[in-house]
């Protein structure tokens, strides 16, 4: 496998190799090039100081020069040329030392000739090493740009585009044919961690299928008989099939009421199994609190006079809206309602209470005057079939789980809900819902209104 | 009135005739299927039909939407008597034009809430 690495590998070295070869090549022609110059200029010295030696006076300073030039030169035709000069001053023959001279001037003269052309060809060579010093590392690291850019920097872009399209597109993508390489590596990991990613949805998924299934089978299960139960029941208390007398009644009283309980034990714990397997699906839209409280305050007027406590309700100036499943939030305020009714003293009242806290969160207060709750209840309340307090009345007997639903649904809309109790001082029970703003468009429709 | 009650479970059957004839005075036909419920529902007219949700042979639902699409003539409202609840099933119940009452329902009020269904959709 011909890996990204081995080749980004050996385009690094040679780019190092090619600079270090061709310069040094650059800079081993121009010592060459130093030398000869320094041949030239030798060489030109030596035609000056010949020209100036005067064969008429034999001097021993003279011939000690000549020596030394002669020992100075390496090629045989020039040494030549100088031992005939020297042997010439020797023989102290005046005409003989002119002609020498002229003999090794004019070989020098060559000489000089040939570094003139040795130094051009240097300069040229010196010319292209250094355009290849240039131009070789150049190449091979346009290159490397190329394979770091199209082999590894938009493989790895495409991939994580790619891996966002498969966390945007419900988890459909996968890679078809990934490359033979590091990156082709990630991208055939990356598949086999979608297959998985997959199957573990498939499961959740058979396993929430199952989870409903059987609540909805529950629920059918569970209606059917009771359905039968509390028909009979009914038709017995309302007289159609026959007048009874008061104990069987009474009775018959009994055996309705905790039929009816039952019936909210099943309907609440069916809600709190939707609301715990996260299929409740909230619509969360904005909509007016005025209209919501409005509503259901007076949905449970029935239930408060019968209880003989009064309702009322506590509202800011300016229409708000919240951002909630007014449904659902319908639910909480009729369970905390009903809850204050039900643990109020006669003549109590019941006091809905609305607005922002902040910015963004609203609080929704529901209190009472009865007869409060203790700190170590305040956290078991909430709890699934927990039932602190007996309820003053007995008109509706409760189930533990109106809590229990209402903070699921509170939690499930990113709110917050508690209560703020002292024993024998009344309870007030509070949530809040995310956010809230005035609602506007109200005047924009009544101008629109007046304008049409 | 003349009522077609599918429902499968007898006991259910005996106590919904009871009320609603007793106490609404209405001629109940009855269906212990949804195949049953079907044929009688096509074959007769009534002037009103409430369907068990879960039956053998046909559920509810099926039974309302053949009904609808093969019944020639005049067609009678479809009540849903239901211990189904989830907000799912109830828009179907609704999107066929349906009225709906739960099971657990109450005996005493059954006809009254019959009536008042009625009169809404009229
Ligand atoms: N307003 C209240 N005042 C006093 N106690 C309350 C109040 N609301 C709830 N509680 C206590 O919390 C318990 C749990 O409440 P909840 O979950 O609604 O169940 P229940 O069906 O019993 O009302 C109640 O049984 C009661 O003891
Ligand atoms: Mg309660």
């Amino acid at each position: 496998m011909k890996t990204l690495k081995a080749k980004i590998n050996i385009l690094v070295l040679a780019v190092i190799g090619s600079a270090g070869f061709f310069g040094f090549m650059s800079y081993e022609m121009d010592r060459k090039i130093s030398y000869i110059q320094s041949l030239a200029v030798e060489s030109l010295s030596l035609r000056d100081a010949i020209s100036d030696i005067k064969p008429e006076k034999k001097n021993q300073e003279v011939l000690q020069r000549l020596k030394a030039i002669k020992s100075r030169l390496k090629e045989p035709e020039r040494r030549r040329a100088a031992s005939d000069l020297i042997q010439a001053y020797n023989a102290n023959n005046r005409r003989l030392f002119y002609t020498r001279a002229r003999q090794f001037d004019k070989i020098e003269r060559s000489f000089f000739k040939k570094t003139q052309i040795a130094f051009q060809i240097a300069r040229k060579r010196l010319k292209f090493y250094l355009f290849m010093t240039a131009l070789i590392p150049g190449f091979l690291l346009f290159i490397l740009f190329y394979y770091v850019n199209v082999g590894i920097l938009s493989p790895l872009q495409t991939l994580s585009s790619r891996m966002m399209e498969f966390l945007i597109d419900q988890y459909t993508f996968r890679f078809s044919t990934p490359p033979n390489n590091e990156i082709g590596n990630l991208e055939r990991t990356f598949n086999s961690l979608a297959q998985k990613v997959l199957n573990n949805m498939d499961e959740l998924k058979a396993l929430d299928r199952a989870k409903s299934e059987f609540v909805s089978i529950a629920s059918h299960e569970l209606r059917t008989p009771l359905t039968s139960i509390k028909g009979s029941l009914g038709l017995l208390s309302s007289n159609i099939v026959g007048e009874m007398n008061q104990e069987a009644k009474d009775m018959v009283l009994v055996a309705e009421q905790e039929t009816d309980r039952l019936v909210r034990l099943i309907n609440d714990m069916l809600d709190l199994a939707k609301i715990e397997a996260r299929s409740l699906n909230l619509k969360r839209e904005w909509s007016s609190l005025r209209d919501l409280i409005k509503k259901t305050s007076q949905g449970m007027q029935g239930f408060a006079s019968a209880a003989k406590v009064h309702l009322q309700v506590v509202e800011p100036i300016q229409e708000l809206e919240a951002l909630m499943d007014a449904d659902r939030v319908q639910q909480v305020i009729t369970n905390l309602i009903s809850n204050a009714i039900k643990y109020s003293p006669e003549e109590g009242i019941v006091t809905i209470e609305y607005m922002p806290l902040d910015e963004q969160r609203i609080g929704i207060t529901i209190s009472d005057q009865g007869k409060g709750i203790s700190d170590e209840n305040k956290a078991l309340i909430f709890q699934k079939f927990r039932q602190a307090t007996d309820s003053n009345n007995h008109l509706v007997k409760g189930t533990g789980l109106g809590l229990a639903i209402s903070k699921a649904l509170v939690e499930e809309h990113e709110g917050e809900i508690g209560v703020r109790s002292k024993l024998g001082e009344g309870s007030t029970f509070y949530f809040t819902l995310k956010q809230w703003r005035v609602r506007s468009t109200e005047k924009d429709q009544r101008n629109s209104g007046e304008a049409a | 009135m003349k009522i077609l009650l599918a429902e499968d479970d007898p006991n259910i059957v005996m106590i919904a005739k009871m009320v609603l004839s007793k106490v609404g005075g209405h001629d109940v036909d009855v269906a212990v299927d949804g195949g049953e419920a079907l044929h009688k529902a096509l074959a007769n007219a009534y002037d009103l039909i409430l369907l068990d949700g879960m039956m053998p042979v046909h559920p509810g639902v099926e039974v309302c939407k053949r009904y609808q699409e093969q019944k020639q003539g005049p067609q009678a409202p479809i009540i849903f008597l239901s211990a189904k609840s989830s907000p799912e099933d109830i828009s179907t119940f609704m999107s066929l034009g349906a009225g709906y009452i739960q099971k657990p329902f109450d005996p005493k009020s059954l006809c009254s809430c019959i009536d008042d269904i009625l009169r809404q959709a009229a």
